[in-house]
């Protein structure tokens, strides 16, 4: 692979200035370096090829935030024609969305999206009412299903994500498989539709069929705006928070952990993907700031890449946190390996600080912790 | 008209009468005379009152600000009171909840550490462990036992069970049957494929073959056509170096021929000019012959007229003497006197005569040499004619003979040259026909030796292929008498859990 040049525009929020720089931020594919060049200024900021910045091409994408030596940078835009030219295919972006009666199946869904090689940039879950739901069914005005199509999607919610990828539209398409789900197990047996669609209307997942309508449907469920216009599925009281790590989004093994969790008999109320920033971490943690000797290295770790929240309830109401821990496991890993080898974080855990999960420890923290992530982030 | 209009506006009015005059009494002052005293005093009095208002507003103001002021500070210190002891409360709930998590988690790590110590087994709990484990040991070889004693009982009656043998046999020996039959067939049906396989692939060789012997035989007849070709292009080089020859022959003759009517030709000529002398000589002299005798004829009749004239005159004088007497003297010597000048003129006549008879002569002699030049000039000229004719002739056949001559030898060039060719393209289709032969026989050769090869191979291919099928033989009678013993030891021990899944169910059934 030749040592090409990529440009991006990146903001950077500075703490201590309580201000946002902007750099022009340069990825060399051959060296795996980085050179950051402040606009403002018109000096070089930061120029470095540090192992342990392990980014990949794959990580940069306008709207991804990546961890650079302790900064939170955020991508808004490609910084010359060259990238634009060479990463606007591979980052072409798709909507997709799980239908109610299969949000049950999201684990297995996220495997088949990693497996594929594509990338969850933003996931949701929300309800549909039936004004949304004809709102973006904008184009099937008139057709005789639209009535079953309405009143099957508004049933319960529906787990939206933005997949980002080399020809992300066909690649999910051809991952959904063909609308009928009896034609798909005829022609592509191992195709989401085929393993999990009823019927035609109860296809189980919606894909979208172009760029344009693709930027339109990611516009509804993901309003630029930043505000989301449709409400999660959060109850707030007896349940609790689960968060899966950035380390386990990265090593595509999300889908199984959320197997796990879904195995072990909890419910899932709401799950939403989360890019959090160094305060937010911090705010979030404050409980953790002065106990735990990794509090640090835990803010990193939670604000090096994506999240993924989660509301959990279910198996006997009472007292639900602490039959969570129980099933997350001890937090070290390796102890838990040994004692609880059953656990998530023993099956998928790497370190104290890379646990695959944080879950909330304390019984009276869990409303917090819910309510910090789906009332106060998710606005 | 302006000025007689204007009437001055005056207070005096006057009568009808004489001095008859009223004053209108003067109009009321509109203002009391101490009006501006009376407005000073008001002006005074209203800027007392302002300013006493303002004064007032001034204090009031003041109370207010302050008030206001005051109001907001409180505020402001309850808020930030609040605030502050909202976030003491939040602080303190954090810090209370952060010892809660610090008590839990301890907790939890020393429930941990404990069970991680409590795991490490001590050597009592490893012997009773072991003594478990052993016990469970035992257990299982004991069951594992008593489970293989049973199975062999079970075998045991199953081989002693002679009516359950021999049902189990028959039953057996049907299928087998059966499946021998459906064996069978197939293998007819395989051999009626590989025969049908075997008629194709001789249909095919054969075909090649019919096809490889017609392209021979056509080979053949385009080599013979081809021989057959050069032997006539050889003919007919042959045949054209033949009439080459004789046409050189033919015009060597030719030249000969030509050679001889050329001298021929020449000796004509001499004959021919020996001829015209002689023919001229006789002329001239015919000629000369002729103008002598025309001479004398003139003479002799001139002499003749002259007589005959004078003997008329004398006649004719006669005659007048006799008439005339006296005449007749004066006659007489008239006559006399013109007999003397007849006489005279006689002489005269007859030199006049000789003169113009010299001249005639000589004239005659002009003429005649005159006409004798010409005749001969006409000869010569006729002559030379002759001669340029008979030399354009005698030069056009030379040239036509060296022309001929020329041509002649240019074919004969032209015929060596051909010949010459000939020559090579005989010896170059010689070298071909030797070169294609060489080759024939080459192919052939290597065609034998293919053949060979091919015969060679073949009986290898066969001995190897008897060797297998002996060898096939040798191990399927090995293999039968490995299935034989085999069979008859199944036989021996028939064993109901190795049947075949549908007759099991059969058996089952």
């Amino acid at each position: 692979m030749a040592d090409d040049r990529y440009a991006f525009m990146v903001e950077w929020y500075e703490e201590m200035a309580a201000r946002t720089r902007t750099f022009q931020f340069f990825y060399f594919s051959g060296s795996k370096s980085i050179e950051m060049f402040d606009i403002k200024t018109r000096k070089m900021f930061l120029k470095t090829n540090l192992a342990s910045c392990n980014i990949g091409l794959q990580d940069l994408y306008i709207g991804a935030s990546i961890n650079i030596l302790g900064r939170q940078l955020k991508i808004v835009d490609f910084g010359d024609d060259f990238t634009k030219r060479k990463l606007v295919n591979k980052l072409e972006k798709t909507l997709g969305y799980i239908k109610p009666d299969v949000c049950d199946k999201l684990g297995d869904v996220i495997e088949a999206i990693t497996d594929r090689g594509l990338l969850i940039a933003k996931m949701r879950l929300c309800k549909m009412d039936q004004n949304d739901a004809s709102t973006f069914y904008d184009e099937h005005k008139g057709k005789s299903f639209l009535s079953d199509l309405l009143s099957y999607v508004t049933q319960g919610p529906v787990i939206v994500f933005e997949l980002v990828g080399e020809n992300a539209i066909s690649r999910w398409r051809e991952l959904i498989g063909p609308t009928d789900p009896s034609k798909a197990r005829a022609e592509a047996s191992t195709s989401l539709r085929a393993r999990f669609g009823t019927d035609v209307t109860h296809n189980g997942f919606h894909g979208s069929d172009s760029p344009a309508s693709a930027a339109r449907e990611i516009e509804f469920f993901f309003p630029s705006s930043g505000r989301n216009t449709l409400p999660n599925c959060v109850c707030g009281a007896g349940s609790t928070c689960c968060i899966i790590k950035p380390h386990a989004i990265k090593a595509g093994i999300a889908g199984k952990i959320i197997n796990a969790i879904n195995d072990a008999g909890y419910k899932i109320n709401t799950i939403q993907q989360f890019d959090l920033e160094k305060a937010n971490v911090e705010e979030f943690y404050e409980v953790y700031k002065g106990v735990l000797h990794e509090y640090p290295g835990m803010v990193n770790e939670l604000c090096s890449g994506p999240v993924m929240a989660m509301e959990i309830s279910g198996r006997g109401s009472d007292n639900i946190s602490e039959a969570f821990r129980e099933t997350c496991g001890p937090m070290d890993p390796e102890i838990a390996r040994h004692l609880r080898p059953r656990t998530l974080r023993a099956l998928f855990g790497l370190t104290k600080v890379q646990n695959a999960v944080h879950c909330t420890d304390l019984p009276e923290d869990a409303p917090l912790e819910v309510e910090y992530f789906f009332k106060i982030l998710d606005r | 008209m302006m000025a007689s209009r204007y009437i001055p506006r005056t207070r005096e009015y006057r009568g009808i009468q004489p001095s008859s005059v009223a004053i209108r009494a003067k109009n009321p002052l509109p203002q009391p005379p101490d009006w501006l005293t009376r407005k000073n005093r008001d002006y005074d009095d209203r800027v007392k009152d302002l300013e006493a208002q303002v004064k007032e507003q001034k204090k009031q103001d003041l109370r207010t600000d302050f008030e206001t002021h005051t109001q907001k500070r409180i505020i402001a210190g309850n808020v930030k009171t609040k605030v502050k002891t909202l976030q003491q409360a939040n602080e303190f709930n954090l810090e209370c909840r952060r010892q809660k998590l610090k008590s839990l988690l301890a907790t939890e790590e020393a429930c941990l550490i404990r069970e991680m110590e409590e795991s490490e087994e001590t050597v009592l709990e490893r012997q009773a462990k072991m003594r478990e484990r052993a016990k469970f040991l035992k257990d299982k070889r004991e069951a594992e036992r008593l489970s293989v004693v049973q199975e062999k009982y079970d075998q045991q009656f199953r081989a002693q069970c002679e009516e359950l043998r021999s049902t189990l046999s028959k039953r057996h020996q049907d299928q087998v049957c059966l499946e021998r039959l459906e064996q069978l067939r197939q293998k007819e049906e395989l051999a009626q494929e590989k025969k049908a396989h075997e008629a194709m692939y001789a249909k095919l060789w054969e075909q090649d073959m019919l096809e490889k012997a017609a392209r021979e035989e056509r080979e053949a007849r385009e080599q013979h056509e081809r021989n057959r070709g050069v032997l006539e292009v050889l003919r007919k080089q042959m045949a054209a170096l033949e009439a080459q020859k004789e046409e050189g022959k033919r015009l060597k003759e030719e030249e000969a021929q030509l050679l001889k009517e050329q001298r021929a030709l020449w000796k004509m000529e001499d004959e021919k000019k020996r001829q015209e002398k002689t023919r001229k000589q006789q002329e001239t002299r015919d000629m000369l012959d002729r103008s002598l005798i025309s001479k004398a004829r003139k003479k002799a009749k001139e002499e003749q007229e002259q007589l005959a004239f004078d003997l008329k005159m004398l006649e004719q004088l006669l005659e007048e003497s006799r008439n005339e007497a006296m005449e007749t003297m004066q006659r007489k010597r008239e006559l006399r006197e013109e007999d003397r000048r007849y006489r005279e003129y006689l002489k005269q006549l007859m030199e006049e005569e000789k003169i113009r008879e010299a001249e005639l002569e000589k004239m005659i002699e002009r003429e005649v040499e005159a006409a004798w030049e010409k005749r001969i000039e006409q000869w010569r000229q006729e002559r030379k004619a002759r001669k340029l004719l008979l030399d354009d002739v005698m030069q056009g056949r030379a040239k036509q003979i060296q022309e001929r001559l020329l041509a002649n030898e240019k074919e004969q060039r032209e015929a060596a040259r051909e010949r010459e060719e000939l020559q090579r393209h005989i010896e170059e289709n010689q070298h071909y026909e030797a070169e294609q032969a060489g080759l024939r026989w080459q192919r052939a050769m290597d065609y034998q030796q293919d053949l060979v090869d091919q015969m060679a191979y073949n009986s290898r291919n066969r001995q190897e292929n008897q060797r297998l099928e002996l060898e096939e033989f040798l191990k399927a009678q090995q293999a039968e008498r490995e299935y034989q013993t085999r069979m008859k030891h199944v036989l021996d021990d028939p064993r109901l859990d190795k049947l075949h899944p549908m007759r099991r169910v059969m058996v089952s059934e």
